[in-house]
């Protein structure tokens, strides 16, 4: 993929922003701090703070979406490690919808089976249905609409039935 | 010349749509139905779907008020339109799992949606004998657009359904004119007839497409063949070698078009370098 031609080792890459922020919310991680040279990237998320990047070199465009919302309460925070997240079976723009201006396929709180549809993700003008995979009730939402995303992101946290 | 209701163009259909009969044993069909008027293409064959059907199966119509394109924008259906959603079900690395694959998370959907404009090129090409591109130039807009000297030819747009299934509308204007189009798509469209000065046969067009597509569709069940197609977009494609703006989301990526790669992703020399971008709208193109 023409893709590897980015320069893999530049820190601003958004790449591999998106690599790191994945790596965090995987492993429940609350910060990264990395320096190489005078470039530093830090991240953060929790409930304490939003998600930031501070950095010391010129900013690079970074996908706000990309990380997971703060946790609203203790409570819920406490219950992360029994969500389950859908994940993106292709690679593609991420839509919340099937038309702008019509409602979401599933917003927080609603109850999906496993062939609920929950977005749809198109790439190369084929727009595909993604099912929820599992039964249980949506949580959140942890990509915007109409956002570009990876083979395999996280796209909804869910709390299994 | 008045209006004649009995008269039929040869090789088209009249009122009462082709001989269904005679269009699938000249094509890989199962089965195929024709409305004169039906809402939306794309929605009939999601019923047909759901109920179970000899794939693959075609849902022709000679109106589709409701058609749509990419994010629900109208497609206007003028009188003349080849216009259908044809059900189908490619092979996938899941029929077998020695089958090679383009890359990890990239679905071979994307070459099919490839090949759906480059059939509907090659065959208006064949068909006409050339007529239709006698000084002018036909192109693939990425991914599967078709302009002819800069005006939309034809549009198509894929659903994938349950089980793997595709739902592939394509609307190709052959004898509706531009001029009995809305005055805002007047200057942006043609058709086949707009462009050869008279009426063709959509019956027969009909069969070469869908003959083109599945000759096109079994190259690309296999990495070679695959190159193909993509080669073969890639000679087509009029974003190539030009300024291109690309807009994923609320982010915009400009710089020249490199290629078409192996995925069927447009890859785009950005400042950061080589980008390939499996979705995005197209903006602007400007010819350097």
């Amino acid at each position: 993929m023409a893709d590897s031609a980015s320069k893999a080792g530049d820190p601003f890459d958004l790449g591999q922003i998106r690599k790191l922020v994945k790596l965090m919310q995987e492993h429940d991680l609350s910060a990264i701090d990395l320096r190489s040279g005078e470039d530093r990237i830090s991240l953060r998320r929790g409930a304490e703070t939003a998600p930031q990047v501070i950095h010391s070199a010129p900013p690079a465009q970074i996908p706000q979406a990309a990380a997971p919302a703060a946790d609203p309460t203790a409570a819920a925070k406490k219950d992360e490690s029994k969500l389950h997240t859908i994940k993106a079976p292709v690679v593609g723009t991420f839509f919340l919808s099937a038309k702008p201006g019509e409602p979401p396929f599933v917003k927080p709180g609603d109850k999906v089976e496993p062939e609920t549809t929950v977005c749809i993700i198109e790439a190369m003008k084929v727009f595909n249905e993604i099912p929820a995979g599992v039964s249980g009730t949506i949580v959140r939402a942890l990509v915007q609409n109409e956002q570009a995303v990876e083979y395999n992101q996280a796209l909804f946290a869910i709390e299994p039935a | 010349m008045e209006a004649d209701d009995t008269f039929v163009l040869p090789g088209d259909w009249g009122k009462a749509g082709p001989d269904l009969e005679h269009l699938i044993a000249s094509t890989p069909l199962g089965g195929a139905e024709f409305h004169a008027v039906i809402p939306s293409s794309q929605a009939r064959a999601k019923e047909v779907h759901a109920q179970a059907c000899e794939l693959p199966y075609l849902v022709l119509a000679d109106s589709i008020p409701g058609a749509h394109g990419r994010h629900g924008r109208a497609w206007w259906t003028g009188a003349g339109i080849l216009s259908f959603t044809l059900l189908w079900r490619p092979r996938t690395s899941t029929d077998n799992a020695s089958a090679d694959r383009v890359s990890a998370g990239t679905t071979p959907t994307g070459i099919v949606s490839l090949a759906a404009g480059i059939a509907v090129i090659d065959s208006v090409v064949a068909v006409t004998g050339g007529e239709l591109t006698a000084g002018r130039e036909i192109t693939l807009h990425w991914p599967n657009d078709v302009y002819l000297h800069g005006r939309k030819l034809s549009g198509i747009l894929l659903e994938q359904l349950s089980g793997g299934v595709l739902a592939i509308g394509i609307g190709l204007n052959v004898n509706n004119r531009a001029a009995q189009a809305p005055d805002e798509l007047k200057s942006l469209m043609t058709s086949v007839a707009d462009e050869i000065g008279h009426d063709l046969g959509r019956e027969v067009l009909l069969v070469d497409l869908l003959r083109r597509f599945f000759t096109l569709a079994k190259l690309a069940t296999n990495a070679s063949g695959r190159m193909q197609v993509v080669r073969r977009a890639n000679e087509l494609c009029i974003q190539i070698g030009r300024q291109t703006n690309i807009q994923v989301g609320q982010s915009v990526f400009s710089g020249p078009c490199v290629a078409i790669d192996a995925t069927g992703s447009l890859v785009i020399e950005t400042n950061q370098g080589h980008r390939a971008f499996p979705s995005g709208e197209i903006t602007t193109t400007e010819i350097p």
